[in-house]
């Protein structure tokens, strides 16, 4: 008999933001860190001196990798698929939003989903004793929940496309390089020494992981944003949260299935 | 016509009777016309019919239905039941076990159904899953695993919502009196397959066939001689035996149920015993298998059946050695007794008492509770068994038909999960049931119909609906691989449970609430008279104030409005900005010895940090590049990072740049719409 332990282990890829930002990533990726709030700027980073106002409340991106090259690479590798997997799953959550077809495994995923938002649906368009699902109370603090997460979502979007990205790598707990994006794109980096090629390849990938993450934190805002204009009769605005979690619960379960697959 | 076609599997223990008189097939066809249909649970059987054809059993296309971590194990109790804490804990042993496997690739895969999660009184399967986020179809692990645990006695969790469960899952049931009968089915269970428990292939076909007696002749002739064959023939690497007639006494039953012949496969097919409701016997005998002591209708015609005939939960005796069997009981009543009569023949009307609760039999809580060991599953039947089940064809001839009898022993024999076995029969109900409900429906508008085929449908109908596997669905045979093996069955030691009550105690039943004495349907309220179009839900509050939703939702509103007019306005700004400064795009690379003395200021890097190289690239294409030499020399590492950079960037804002217009496009859209 052996139980399985959850072990608290450093998180390779951290993104430290302002409190009051979601703390889950969407995609699963990035371990969120609360910052305290200070004054000029919005936590403590290493020799900042002072910022200008619109470069306060910058966004760090933090990954951490450990001193052997090919363990190192293979959290990098990793990190990406996940990404790319929600990307992908992104995708058929949009495409099932639009009514496209797509493969067995995904449907039913889709279906239970759905069926989880159809009473919420139901109940905002005033349908709600006609459809018999989950009890009612437990319906409005779910609907309460799903609205406070998708608030702090669009917060988490708002403060990662308007503010600076503050991309560290670090391999072995030591700094190797850090890059500063400016909300248009411009990047400013700092490396240790000049670094060998290897080195380089990793702080490039940490960086470029970074700003799909950005990107594709945008990319699922519009895909709930298309989705909620399809389905908003009846419900109007309200309609943003529910398509969110639609869309949050299909890259995790589609997601999952893809990790069975790939395992199998 | 009134040729009578129709015997069941069942005698009545108190009168010497058969439990149902036989049939003319006019009397089932009645029947089954005034046998009410779920139309949920219809559609469902209809979507497992479509999709048994495409041979996919059970689970989602892409699971191993074999490899608990993708199917997930659970284990549902009743939320009524008092006895939960300390049957889980008597279980314990293995739900550690099926955690440890089901949990290996997610966490999720391992659901145990307690406290508010547990079954509610009256819940039907549907309202069931649903509120575990489970809609109807293939088993999604993710959200309710294929393999199900029902934790119960059949009054508390009745055996319609198995029925229902167990035609897109494997589901299992099991209910003891005492702890220390549940903490040693775990044991066995979790030692035959951690322990590597390596029974012979063996496997015994028993089959009473009572002098005067069509049902055991056929079933004798049609179905345990024919299956042991096939199955015989289809595995060379089983020892397969077939005991009939006159070899299927009770004491021969005893050496094949704990005794020095037990196998690890054991199928019966005889007369299950039934008692009138309310008889002294009917708790504790029901459901036991009749012998070939019986000497038929004719002989015996209506006196009271002896124990001396039949083999019941009593003649298991404390030091058999049934370790690790499975088997299988055609036999009325062989797995459970529902309360109320599902075959109510005289007035087709309302359902008749047949016991003062639903039960499971004794005889499979015997084998499986074994304090030295017990059986892993018992696969048999609640209600009464179809002697007819088995045959098919018209009113000239019938033929056998035993498929799924034989497809889910092969499975069975074949190292398969006894609940993804036991499909096949799942298959068939639905099949059936598929078809009966078209013809129904047929009927109900009129067509023409032959009373024939209706009954045999409804009565196969009721016959593959009513198989249960009593036991946990993902037990499978523990076999080695040769037909024999020196010495005697083995048998593993007596579990002992701390208990404040006594592991051996009684364990309390169920108290049903005050106002669930009879499970009343909930009635939907009439929906809200239809609002203008456009009228938003905070308006539409006649339906909402009971939820105590409505209320907070013109907060909620305000927030989301206000979020979005935050997140538009930066947006917005954000996209002002790129497209102006999109005049130029600035990369700057710094060199430091030391990172701890970086200071950044202004857009800057600065202290130990040194600037090596600048590119700034104009609109027009106009490209500045600085970059300072060491000694005369290029530093050509540097200049590399420094070039991919720039090209990063340029690929990013260009990306970036689609994006956020894209993303204020899609703002723009639902602030148009709502």
């Amino acid at each position: 008999m052996s139980e399985r332990r959850s072990v608290r282990v450093r998180p390779v890829f951290e993104y430290r933001g302002a409190a009051g930002a979601v703390r889950a990533d969407p995609f699963g990726l990035w371990d969120f860190i609360p910052a305290p709030r200070m004054d000029g700027v919005s936590f403590a980073l290493p020799g900042v001196e002072a910022v200008a106002p619109d470069e306060a409340d910058i966004s760090l991106w933090k990954v951490e990798l450990p001193t052997d090259y090919g363990l190192a690479l293979s959290h990098l590798r990793s990190g990406e698929e996940r990404l790319l997997d929600s990307q992908r799953a992104l995708t058929v959550a949009a495409q099932r939003l639009g009514s496209s077809p797509v493969s067995t495994a995904e449907a039913v995923a889709g279906e239970a989903v759905m069926a989880d938002l159809k009473p919420l649906f139901g109940l905002l368009r005033g349908e709600s004793r006609g459809v018999a699902f989950a009890p009612p109370a437990g319906l409005a603090g779910h609907w309460e929940e799903i609205n406070g997460q998708f608030i702090a979502f669009i917060e988490r979007a708002r403060q990662t496309l308007t503010h600076y990205a503050w991309v560290e790598t670090s391999v072995g707990g030591n700094l190797l390089s850090r890059t500063v994006v400016s909300w248009a794109g411009d990047m400013t980096t700092v490396w240790r020494a000049t670094p060998a090629t290897p080195q380089m390849a990793l702080h490039r990938r940490s960086l470029a992981l970074t700003l799909k993450s950005r990107e594709a934190l945008l990319r699922s805002f519009i895909v709930i944003a298309k989705g909620a204009v399809l389905l908003s009769s009846g419900v109007g605005v309200l309609a943003l949260p529910l398509v969110w979690k639609y869309v949050q619960e299909m890259m995790s379960e589609i997601t999952a299935w893809r990790r069975i697959a790939n395992e199998t | 016509m009134s040729r009578t076609v129709f015997h069941f599997n069942g005698v009545n223990g108190s009168s010497g009777d058969y439990l149902v008189p036989p049939m003319t097939h006019e009397m089932l066809s009645k029947i089954a016309r005034n046998e009410p249909l779920d139309k949920k649970h219809l559609d469902e059987l209809k979507w497992l019919n479509r999709r048994s054809k495409t041979k996919v059993l059970g689970v989602a296309a892409g699971i191993d239905p074999q490899n608990l971590s993708q199917t997930g194990w659970g284990v549902i109790f009743a939320q009524e039941d008092p006895n939960v804490p300390a049957i889980r804990e008597a279980l314990k042993e293995l739900l550690d076990h099926r955690r440890e496997q089901a949990t290996r690739k997610n966490e999720k895969f391992y659901r145990e159904y307690t406290a508010s999660d547990a079954y509610r009184r009256g819940e039907t399967k549907e309202a069931f899953l649903t509120r575990h986020r489970t809609g109807p179809g293939a088993a999604n692990p993710l959200r309710t695993p294929y393999y199900l645990l029902i934790v119960g006695d059949p009054e508390t969790i009745p055996y319609r919502f198995q029925y229902q469960l167990d035609v897109a899952y494997a589901v299992g049931r099991i209910h003891f009196d005492t702890l220390d009968e549940y903490a040693a089915y775990a044991h066995s269970v979790v030692e035959a397959e951690r322990g590597g428990l390596k029974l012979p292939r063996r496997a015994v076909f028993f089959g009473v066939k009572n002098d005067d007696d069509p049902a055991t002749y056929l079933s004798a002739d049609e179905l345990v001689k024919p299956l042991a064959g096939m199955l015989g023939a289809d595995q060379p690497s089983w020892d397969v035996q077939t005991l009939l007639h006159e070899d299927a006494t009770k004491p021969r039953l005893s050496r094949l149920l704990g005794g020095d012949e037990t196998p690890a496969l054991l199928f019966t097919a005889s007369h299950g015993m039934g008692f009138d409701n309310g008889s002294n016997r009917q708790l504790k005998h029901q459901g036991a298998l009749l012998c070939q002591e019986w000497p038929g209708p004719e002989k015996w015609a209506t006196k009271r059946i002896p124990e001396d005939f039949y083999f019941a939960a009593d003649d298991v005796p404390d030091d058999a050695r049934l370790y690790g069997l499975i088997s299988f009981h055609f036999a009325c009543y062989g797995a459970g007794t529902p309360k109320l009569d599902d075959f109510s023949h005289q007035e087709f009307t309302d359902p008749t008492l047949i016991a003062p609760h639903a039960f499971i039999a004794q005889l499979p809580k015997r084998l499986l509770g074994h304090p030295k060991g017990g059986a892993l599953a018992v696969v048999g039947h609640v209600e009464r068994a179809w002697g007819y089940s088995f045959m098919w064809g018209d009113a000239v001839k019938q033929e056998r038909q035993l498929e799924s009898f034989k497809s889910s022993l092969k499975y069975l024999m074949e190292g398969h999960t006894v609940g993804h076995s036991f499909e096949y029969f799942n298959e068939r109900y639905a099949e059936i049931a598929s078809d009966l409900s078209a013809v129904l429906e047929e009927i109900k508008f009129g067509a023409e119909y032959d009373p024939l085929a209706l009954a045999e449908t409804w009565t196969a109908h009721g016959d593959a609906r009513g198989y249960a596997i009593i036991g946990d669905p993902a037990v499978r045979l523990p076999v080695g691989k040769t037909k024999t093996v020196e010495g005697e069955r083995p048998t593993i030691n007596i579990i002992n449970i701390p208990s404040a009550g006594g592991a051996s105690a009684l364990l309390k039943p169920p108290q049903p609430p005050a106002d669930a004495a009879s499970p009343k349907e909930t009635t939907p309220a009439p929906p809200p008279a239809s609002g203008p179009t456009g009228v938003t839900p905070a308006a539409a509050r006649g339906a909402g104030v009971d939820f105590g939703l409505f209320d907070s939702l013109k907060g909620s509103r305000e927030r989301l409005t206000e979020a979005l007019e935050q997140f538009a306005e930066k947006l917005s700004e954000a996209v002002q900005k790129a497209v102006s400064d999109a005049g130029s795009l600035e990369v700057t690379t710094y060199v430091a010895e030391d990172m701890e003395g970086i200071t950044y200021s202004g857009g800057r890097f600065g202290g130990a940090a040194k600037l090596r190289a600048v590119t700034r690239i104009n609109v027009d294409g106009d490209t500045q590049v600085c970059v300072p030499l060491e000694d005369g020399e290029l530093d050509e590492t540097l200049w590399k990072i420094h070039s991919e950079t720039v090209q990063s960037a340029q690929a990013n804002r260009a990306e970036m740049l689609k994006t956020m217009v894209s993303a204020a496009t899609g703002l723009f859209d639902v602030f148009k719409a709502f």
